[in-house]
């Protein structure tokens, strides 16, 4: 079997979910399937305009990559590779139009909220439309339940992160960390996101330049993708009004492959909080990721992460972006550590489980040789199904 | 006697000694004009070199492709000083003139503030002219001295930070963005007016503070959970 994998980022660069998720199941799915390409760059930012980095098509078991910078020679080599099975992270009107073109099973992938407003063409034209929450897929179910409802799938995301959770390695590290980002034996309170309003980090910032005030002695650490001057200052600006300078740390994005460090990150804070809301937040790899490594954790009760993470008890929910609650809610990790570090451990444990990449590729391998044997398929009796309840059928 | 090849040498003689002259006269001159040109070209690498010195204390970004700090090439480039003047902008004298659009804005803005301050002290003065009957010209003139001096000040670290707060609410930040700025891909230079425009859908509804909660599961449940899923949390 030939698998084409679609992603909005070029080649191994991670820009979120619908990059992470896609790469990592990879990983999993060379072992299990023959061949896998996977086309980078090409969404519908970038069918307009050329991007700097170019398209990437890369051959994943010949870890070749050619870049291209032309769409049609590009799509000449998409149909000189011939897939037998297309799955498609990511939007795109040309995308799409050339997978149809392909003929050939094609599966897309809703990892947005907002997106599902819009991408009614994709929705049309996959032959198997998959979320990775039930929020979503009534979102998309409800648009049109007779299309839809019977085609309509969900398949939560995945993540490795458990396999580091017992490293000595990445625990030496993150003590070292820990060392480092607070020498003064303060609590670290992590967040890893884009710094954008949806993700509440300013929010998060505020809270916690508050809880300083009242006594708490935290230290703020932040990484992700920064995409302007303007909010970095804004952040930082919000410790130094304050005279706070020294409680915040200030990572950038980090770079992809580097993942043992990531991990450390997680390890080492005490209070994970992702106080998001929704607008792009389908499920939160990046919970999971925490999660995973033991760290109790904060999330925006909103959408696909109060399903995932909060009515199932793995995490605290929040109002989203609201600075009382969020104080609300690290404070109360902080009254009741014992019992919270408990409730991260048994998530972990619940991660390991059913969501380890591992078994996502698998299922996944399912899902592709199902569809390649009967392309047409019909999920009938519920408007959406568990992956789970389809595959056992 | 003088033999015709005398005559001959003679003459050849005075040829040689003007063709001489000529080129004694020539090589002096171009010596001096090599003089003349050197000094002209230290003179002007000086200038460039103070320019330089000047452009880089005096502009903060001056990235062509930057114009508005995003990254976006904008199509429009600032050529020499006449479409700076056009565009009333001759404040600027001996500052680059590409400077991006966003300090223009600004500067824009700055100088409306210092004209507004400037003309309500010389309406006091007037006021003060007419009710005690004095002069006050060079007082007014100082004020307007001091206007421009403070326009010059723009890029002067204390002003610029104080008008740069005003970024957010530039009408450039507050017009919504193309289509593709709203969507969360990392390889996408954001406009920092992201941030300001409200988002395509957004299915959150800003909350009450009295609406403010904490939602939590007591952990029997956690623990139930991960017995129904077979998993060994010992």
């Amino acid at each position: 079997m030939r698998l084409l994998v679609e992603k909005a980022g070029p080649e191994y660069v991670i820009g979120g979910g619908s990059d992470s998720v896609p790469l990592h199941l990879i990983n999993y799915l060379k072992y299990k399937v023959d061949e896998i390409d996977l086309l980078g760059g090409f969404s519908k930012w970038t069918e307009d305009h050329l991007p700097e980095h170019g398209y990437t098509y890369t051959e994943v078991n010949k870890n070749k990559t050619e870049i291209f910078r032309d769409k049609e020679v590009l799509k000449n080599r998409l149909f000189s590779r011939n897939p037998d099975v297309i799955h498609s992270h990511t939007p795109g009107y040309e995308l799409n139009r050339y997978n149809k073109e392909l003929g050939k099973p094609y599966i897309y992938t809703e990892h947005s909220i907002s997106w599902i407003y819009e991408d009614d063409y994709l929705f049309d034209d996959a032959d198997l439309i998959t979320t990775v929450t039930h929020y979503s897929a009534e979102k998309i179910v409800k648009k049109n339940p007779k299309k839809y409802g019977k085609k309509t799938l969900v398949v939560p995301n995945s993540t490795h992160f458990v396999d580091y959770r017992d490293d000595p390695k990445i625990t030496n590290l993150s003590e070292n960390l820990r060392r480092h980002y607070a020498p003064n034996n303060e609590k670290i309170v992590l967040t890893i996101a884009r710094l954008q309003e949806d993700k509440g980090v300013f929010e998060l910032a505020e809270a916690i330049t508050q809880l300083i005030e009242e006594g708490e002695n935290i230290k703020f650490v932040y990484a992700g993708i920064v995409p302007d001057e303007e909010s970095k200052e804004r952040l930082l600006n919000i410790f130094r009004s304050k005279n706070m300078e020294d409680r915040i740390v200030f990572n950038g994005k980090i770079p992809e492959g580097n993942e043992e460090y990531m991990a450390a990150l997680y390890k080492c804070a005490d209070v994970f909080a992702l106080p998001s809301d929704g607008t792009f937040e389908s499920f939160s790899v990046a919970l999971l990721e925490a999660l995973s490594m033991e760290t109790p954790s904060i999330i925006g009760y909103q959408g696909g992460p109060k399903e995932v993470f909060v009515d199932q008890g793995l995490a605290v929910g929040v109002t989203p972006r609201d600075v009382e609650a969020i104080k609300e809610g690290i404070r109360f990790i902080f009254e009741n550590y014992e019992e919270e570090m408990e409730r991260a451990r048994i998530a972990s444990r619940i991660i390991e489980k059913r969501y380890h990449t591992n078994l996502i590729a698998e299922i996944w391998a399912k899902i592709y040789e199902k569809l390649i044997t009967d392309k047409r398929i019909i999920l009938e009796m519920c408007p959406f199904k568990d992956v789970d309840r389809w595959l056992a059928e | 006697m003088r033999w015709p090849w005398n005559r001959v040498g003679d003459e050849l003689r005075t040829e040689l000694e003007r063709v001489r002259r000529d080129y004694e006269n020539y090589k002096s001159k171009t010596e001096r004009l090599i003089g003349e040109y050197r000094n002209r070209i230290e003179e002007l690498q000086r200038e460039n070199e103070e320019l330089k010195r000047t452009l880089d204390e005096s502009i903060i970004e001056r990235c062509e492709k930057d114009l508005y700090e995003d990254g976006i090439n904008y199509g429009i480039v600032f050529h020499g000083r006449k479409e700076e003047c056009e565009r009333g902008f001759s404040i600027l004298d001996g500052i680059s003139p590409s400077y991006t659009l966003l300090q223009m804005e600004l500067f824009d803005i700055w100088s409306r503030i210092v004209d507004a301050v400037t003309n309500f002290r010389i309406l006091h003065c007037e006021k003060i002219e007419r009710d005690l009957g004095i002069k006050l010209e060079k007082v007014k003139t100082a004020y307007k001295i001091a206007g421009d001096y403070l326009k010059r000040q723009f890029y002067s670290p204390e002003i610029y930070n104080l008008v740069s707060r005003l970024i957010p609410y530039l009408p450039s930040r507050t017009a919504p963005a193309p289509p593709y700025y709203y969507y969360p891909t990392f390889y996408m230079p954001y406009p920092s007016s992201y941030q300001k425009t409200s988002y395509p859908y957004s299915p959150y509804n800003p909350t009450k503070k009295s609406d403010s909660k904490i939602v939590t599961k007591s952990l029997d449940n956690v623990r139930n959970l991960a017995k129904n899923l077979g998993v060994k949390i010992e």
